[in-house]
C-alpha cells in the first residue's frame, strides 16, 4: 500500500466488512482486498488523502468515545453503531469511504461471478438484442400532429 | 511568443459538435480552414470498455465532469454556486466523445416561444428554415430511427433502423400505451447498421465512455475525416488563450499554448468560436483590450448570461423481472412527448421529454445508478437491495425547458486558473420557480408510468448534479445588438469577422437534447457565409 500504514490497512479492512458485509457465500470488502483498491484511488487525489487519513483517525476517537475500546475490538452491532455515527458527523470522508468500496467491490471478477455475470468487458464483444419491431407503434400511430404550428 | 507567418482565411477554435460542421461545410467550397483544440484525438479502441475494469472509469479519466478528470487538456469548472455541476470532454469530437447520441431536433414552437407563449425571444428563424440542414446533417452523423413521429413534422427516411428496444424499452412502451401517452424510438446518432463505412452498434451498452466501434457519431469519426480530407488543419493541444484584435478593431489573431506551453500566435481572417456554452464566453471574457475592456463581443454585457443547462429529474424504478439494462446503448431506446407543449393548466410554461435510460454494471447500480442520489445502503442489508436492483432497473430522465435569465450565468473565476494560468469558469444557476413545477409534474407523470409498467417501487431525484451536459445561452443570437451578441447569422454584432456557432448562440433551451440543432445551425451559419464569402466582410 502506498498511502495507509499498516495500521490503517487493518483498520480499512475491519471497517470495509462492515460496509460490504460477508454472507451468502459472498465475501467481506475487508476480506477481499478492496482497501489496496482505495489506496490505488488516494494516489490521484491530495485532498482525499487527507480526508481519510483524518476520517479513520475520527473511526478510533469515535469507538473510544463510545465504547472505550478500539474499533478492532468492538462487537460487530457497536461498529455497525460507530459508523452510523461517522456517517452523521464526518459526512464527506464517508461518502467517498462508502463509493470507493463500492467501486473496488464490484469491479473485482470474483464478485461479477458470484452475481452470475459473464466476466468479460462489452467490448469487443457487445451484446445481441432483436430489432425494432415497428409493430409495437400501432397504438401511437393512432395519436394525431401533437406539435403546435409555428 | 512565436508566430505563425501565415494568415489562414478561418480559424476556428474547438473540434467538437459545431467545430466539426462547420470545418467540414466550409472546406468543402474550397475555403482555407484551421482549427485549434485543446484536447488530442481520441483512438476508438483505446476507450475502456474493452478492459475489465471499464466501470471505474466513470469515476476517473471518463468522468464528464472535468474537475473529476482534471486531465491536462481539461480546464476546471468552478460550480459551486450551481446545483447542477457543468459537463463536458475536451478532444477532437468535444462532448460528443461522451454524449448518450440522443438526437432529436428542436420542435418547431422552439423557436417561437415569445409569438406563442411570451416569454423569452424567438429564434431569428424557424424549425423549416432550418429544415435542409437537420437533414443533412443528419446524412453526415447516421441517424437510427423512424419517421413518421406525430410529435415531429415529416422527415425523411433515417439512415438506419431503430436502436433495438430490448425487455427495458419494450416493458416502459407498454406503461406509455397503457396510459394512451405519446413514445417513439429515438433518433439516435447510433449506427445499427453499417453505413458510410462505420460499423454498426453491436449494443455493448456504455456509449458515455467513448465508442469502441465508431458506431456513434462523434465528430471525431463523422464530419472531422471528411473535413482533413477536404483541406482542413487541425491543430491538437493548441489552448487558446485569448482572441486579440487589430487598430481596425477586427479580430486578427488567436494567441495559443502547445502542449509543452510555449506561446503562439495564429494569424485568421475570420475567427469562429465553438468552445460550448461555457469554454465560449470564458474565452470571449479572456479576451480583453483597450477596445473591449469587457471582454471581446460583449458591447451589450450579454456574454456568459442566460446561461441554460436542462433540469433533470431523474426517476427510477425497480421491477421484478430481470430488464437487462445493461444490454443495448445506454441512453437511447425511447422518448416520450406527451407533455412538451405548454399548458398552462399544469402550472407552468413550456414543457419537458420523458428520455428513457437503460442500466449498467454492479458498479454503476451500487452507486445508484443513473438517479444518483440513492446509492445501494451499506451494511446488513446492502446485498439484497443490490440484487433487488442489479439488471432490474430503469431510469426515466425528465429533460426540462429552463428559460434564459440574466443571473444564471458565465463569469471569469477570479482564483482558479488551468494549467496555463488561464482564468477559469465560476458558473452561477439558479433553478426557477417554473423549472420547479415543470420537474415535480414530470417525477409524479414518470412515477405513473412506471408504475403501469409494472415497476413495484420508484425513487426519484428531483434534480440531478451531474447533468450538464447541455451548455446553451450564453451569446445569443438575434437581431437586437443592445441585447443579443450574434446577429442572425453567428456573426458578432460588434467585431464584424468573429462568429460564435455552439450551443452559446440558442436563444432557448428546447426541452431535448441539443445537439442536432446545434449542428443544423452550425451548417446553416456556414451555408450563408460561403453564400458571402468574397463580398467583404
Amino acid at each position: 500500500m502506498k498511502f495507509f500504514s499498516q495500521a490503517q490497512s487493518s483498520l480499512m479492512a475491519e471497517v470495509l466488512d462492515q460496509i460490504v458485509p460477508p454472507g451468502d457465500g459472498f465475501p467481506g470488502a475487508g476480506e477481499l482486498g478492496v482497501a489496496e483498491h482505495v489506496d490505488a484511488v488516494l494516489s490521484r487525489s491530495p485532498r482525499l488523502v487527507r480526508l481519510f487519513s483524518d476520517g479513520l483517525l475520527a473511526i478510533e476517537q469515535i469507538s473510544l468515545g463510545m465504547f472505550s475500546q478500539e474499533f478492532s475490538a468492538v462487537t460487530n452491532p457497536q461498529k455497525v453503531e460507530v459508523l452510523k455515527k461517522v456517517e452523521a458527523d464526518h459526512g464527506d470522508f464517508f461518502h467517498h469511504l462508502a463509493r470507493h468500496t463500492y467501486a473496488g467491490y464490484y469491479v473485482d471478477p470474483r464478485v461479477v461471478r458470484l452475481l452470475g455475470l459473464e466476466v468479460r468487458p462489452p467490448q469487443p464483444q457487445g451484446y445481441e438484442l432483436e430489432a425494432f419491431d415497428p409493430r409495437l407503434l400501432k397504438n401511437v400511430k393512432k395519436r394525431v400532429k401533437l406539435w403546435r404550428d409555428a | 511568443m512565436l508566430y505563425d507567418n501565415d494568415t489562414v482565411d478561418v480559424l476556428i477554435v474547438g473540434a467538437g459538435a459545431s467545430g466539426g460542421a462547420f470545418a467540414w461545410s466550409l472546406s468543402q467550397a474550397g475555403i482555407q480552414v484551421m482549427c485549434l483544440e485543446q484536447g488530442d484525438w481520441i483512438e476508438p479502441t483505446h476507450y475502456p470498455s474493452a478492459s475489465e475494469d471499464w466501470e471505474l472509469s466513470r469515476l476517473t479519466d471518463m468522468s464528464p465532469d472535468p474537475n473529476v478528470r482534471g486531465l491536462p487538456q481539461d480546464y476546471p469548472v468552478n460550480n459551486d454556486d450551481s446545483p447542477i455541476a457543468p459537463l463536458m470532454h475536451n478532444a477532437v469530437g468535444g462532448s460528443t466523445i461522451h454524449w448518450s447520441a440522443h438526437f432529436p431536433r428542436f420542435r418547431p414552437s422552439d423557436f417561437r416561444v415569445r409569438t406563442l407563449d411570451g416569454v423569452a425571444d424567438d429564434f431569428p428563424m424557424t424549425y423549416f428554415d432550418l429544415g435542409p440542414f437537420f437533414e443533412l446533417n443528419d446524412t453526415m452523423t447516421g441517424v437510427a430511427g423512424l419517421s413518421g413521429d406525430p410529435a415531429y413534422p415529416p422527415k425523411s427516411a433515417r439512415q438506419t433502423r431503430p436502436v433495438p428496444l430490448g425487455k427495458l424499452g419494450e416493458t416502459i412502451a407498454r406503461g406509455f400505451d397503457e396510459l394512451g401517452w405519446h413514445w417513439w424510438p429515438s433518433d439516435s446518432a447510433i449506427l445499427t447498421e453499417a453505413y458510410d463505412g462505420r460499423a454498426a452498434c453491436n449494443n455493448c451498452g456504455p456509449c458515455d465512455i467513448g465508442c469502441y466501434r465508431g458506431a456513434k457519431a462523434s465528430t471525431d469519426v463523422t464530419y472531422w475525416p471528411k473535413a482533413i480530407a477536404s483541406g482542413a488543419v487541425l491543430k491538437t493541444w493548441a489552448r487558446v488563450r485569448e482572441i486579440t484584435v487589430g487598430r481596425d478593431g477586427l479580430a486578427d489573431a488567436a494567441v495559443y499554448y502547445d502542449r509543452s506551453g510555449n506561446l503562439y500566435e495564429q494569424k485568421a481572417r475570420v475567427v469562429v468560436i465553438a468552445c460550448n456554452g461555457v469554454g465560449t464566453p470564458r474565452l470571449l471574457l479572456n479576451s480583453k483590450s483597450a477596445r473591449f475592456p469587457d471582454g471581446l463581443a460583449n458591447s451589450s454585457g450579454q456574454v456568459g448570461k442566460n446561461l441554460m443547462l436542462h433540469p433533470y429529474a431523474m426517476v427510477t424504478g425497480v421491477f421484478e423481472e430481470p430488464l437487462d439494462g445493461h444490454i443495448g446503448p445506454i441512453g437511447c431506446a425511447i422518448l416520450s412527448q406527451e407533455f412538451y407543449e405548454t399548458d398552462l393548466s399544469r402550472g407552468f410554461v413550456r414543457g419537458y421529454t420523458f428520455q428513457i435510460a437503460r442500466s449498467s454494471g454492479p458498479v454503476n447500480t451500487a452507486l445508484g445508478g443513473f438517479g444518483g442520489n440513492d446509492p445501494v445502503p451499506w451494511g446488513k442489508d446492502h446485498r439484497q437491495v443490490l440484487r433487488e436492483r442489479l439488471g432490474h432497473t430503469m431510469t426515466i430522465a425528465v429533460i426540462g425547458e429552463d428559460l434564459p435569465e440574466e443571473h444564471n450565468a458565465v463569469t471569469l473565476d477570479p482564483d482558479l486558473s488551468d494549467s496555463h494560468g488561464i482564468p477559469a469558469p465560476k458558473v452561477s444557476y439558479k433553478l426557477s420557480e417554473n423549472s420547479r413545477r415543470m420537474m415535480d409534474h414530470g417525477i409524479a407523470r414518470a412515477t405513473e408510468v412506471l408504475e403501469a409498467a409494472g415497476s413495484k417501487d420508484v425513487m426519484a431525484n428531483p434534480l440531478l448534479r451531474s447533468a450538464g451536459w447541455h451548455l446553451m445561452g450564453t451569446a445569443r443570437m438575434g437581431a437586437d445588438p443592445a441585447r443579443m451578441v450574434v446577429d442572425e447569422w453567428g456573426r458578432s454584432h460588434d467585431v464584424k469577422n468573429l462568429y460564435v456557432i455552439d450551443g452559446s448562440i440558442l436563444v432557448t433551451g428546447g426541452a431535448v437534447n441539443p445537439t442536432s440543432t446545434i449542428q443544423a445551425l452550425a451548417l446553416y451559419i456556414a451555408d450563408h457565409f460561403k453564400r458571402n464569402a468574397g463580398k467583404g466582410v
